[in-house]
């Protein structure tokens, strides 16, 4: 009987995944956008009170698919991404650090609870400086949800830009500051000398479908953590749509002053997380170069909250250290992004 | 009496997830000690580096019993804790 209930629950939560993830192909198909479309211009002639109201429904009109698939894969991937690979594997070796800090652990750290404590975990058992700071460094600019919100709200391209940039940056970060003299100090102090403690792991596996649902609850506490902010943005999104003219959105985030500029207003304002995605879509609406957002995106490594959280961890030299490599990168892609692609 | 000793592992401050684990666990052990099995429950840091010696590195929320580690990374209902600690208090006869 047990068997037959568990059978079930794990039937209808697949089936219910399997819905979610055919709807967001059939939106594909047809070709139907689940970002928000309106344009600057709609807004003419609504009062104050009724640009966000009028927004916002718009959005969700046909974002919530969006959304809904974002913190379902999000759980999904969390829950089923075998976590023993990173804690037995970070610290085996440097080049591996570096590869699983830069490849992985992006899906390990959707939440930020989950992120600084890793670092320090990383960090403590003598993986180096260089592959924790790549995983640091990584994890907030292309994790899963990140990524798909980037991909469906901005732009497939400006996604895909968007990792491998993040990758190249961390690993650079990584690589400079463990040969810097703070960076080596940091080092020594933190060499683990310890027998390997796995031994002491033996995680419990439940079933299935309680896997699954436990994955879709960690996608409830995310969208929980992460919507308000997420719509407290579309009310500024919709007076920044509304208000702000295009003529000012032209003159100062286009062109390479447009990348300098994006790239520093973007790391404060990633507090919030998602946030910045939605309020990119509003600018690139009124005229901001892809560019200048690249460099936009890519400044989330050195936002407040995170160096502070960090700082407790490893001296403040080192913090401003990949503080200062972040943003050296986030111009440096943003320009070279531009250029290729024609879009200063 | 049987002695089981429960830590919950997670960052400080806590987060939200860990702060439920604790809660369920905490539950868990009142419920058990009605029937003659004493659960000790801790709290560590995830961060110390006490804790990263003993256990390696590890996702919060992490719980261990009876200093091994039983589940990580994931938020367990009431059921769950009780197998665990059932089974663990369970080896001591």
């Amino acid at each position: 009987m047990n068997q037959i209930a568990h059978l079930t629950r794990t039937i209808l939560l697949l089936a219910f995944v399997i819905a979610v993830i055919g709807g967001v192909v059939y939106t594909r198909i047809a070709a139907y956008s689940l970002a928000p479309t309106m344009k600057p211009a709609h807004f003419q002639g609504l009062s104050l009170l009724q640009i966000p109201v009028v927004y916002i429904i718009d959005y969700l009109s046909h974002g919530w698919l969006c959304l809904l698939f974002a913190f379902v894969a999000a759980g999904l991937v969390y829950e089923f991404m075998p976590k023993e690979v990173i804690t037995r594997y970070m610290s085996s070796n440097k080049a591996m650090g570096y590869a699983l800090g830069a490849g992985i652990a992006p899906f390990f750290t959707v939440c930020s609870c989950t992120m600084v404590p890793l670092f320090a975990g990383i960090l403590y058992t003598g993986a180096g400086i260089g592959p924790s700071l790549t995983f640091l460094l990584m994890a907030p600019s292309a994790n899963i949800l990140t990524i798909l919100l980037t991909g469906e709200i901005l732009s497939w391209e400006l996604a895909g830009v968007r990792i491998v940039a993040s990758i190249i940056a961390a690993v650079i970060a990584g690589l400079v500051i463990s040969r810097t003299p703070w960076g080596k100090s940091v080092e020594k102090e933190n060499q683990s000398s310890s027998p390997n403690p796995q031994a002491a792991i033996r995680t419990v596996k439940p079933p299935l479908d309680d896997r699954i649902w436990g994955a879709f609850k960690f996608g409830g506490y995310l969208a929980k953590q992460i919507l308000p902010y997420f719509f407290l943005g579309l009310v500024a999104v919709s007076y920044v749509e509304a208000y702000l003219a295009e003529e000012i959105v032209a003159t100062y985030l286009t062109g390479i002053g447009g990348i300098l500029l994006a790239s520093v207003i973007g790391g404060p304002l990633y507090t919030p997380t998602l946030v910045e995605i939605v309020l990119g879509r509003g600018l690139m609406d009124l005229g901001m170069s892809k560019a200048a957002m690249l460099s936009w995106l890519m400044g989330q490594p050195y936002d407040i909250p995170n160096m502070v959280a960090t700082s407790r961890i490893v001296r403040w030299k080192v913090v401003l250290n990949y503080a200062l490599i972040a943003w050296v990168f986030s111009v440096a892609f943003g320009l070279t992004y531009g250029v290729l692609t024609a879009s200063l | 009496m049987k002695k089981v000793i429960a830590e919950v592992i997670g960052p400080n401050a806590p987060c939200h997830r860990c702060i439920t684990v604790k809660e369920t666990v905490q539950a868990v052990a009142q419920k058990l000690e009605a029937e003659g099995i004493k659960v000790e429950v801790k709290r560590l840091d995830i961060m110390s580096r006490e804790v990263i010696r003993k256990y390696g590195l590890l996702l919060s929320p992490a719980l261990a019993v009876n200093g091994v580690v039983k589940m990580m990374g994931w938020v367990p209902d009431k059921e769950e804790v009780e197998a665990i600690l059932r089974d663990e208090a369970g080896k001591q006869q």
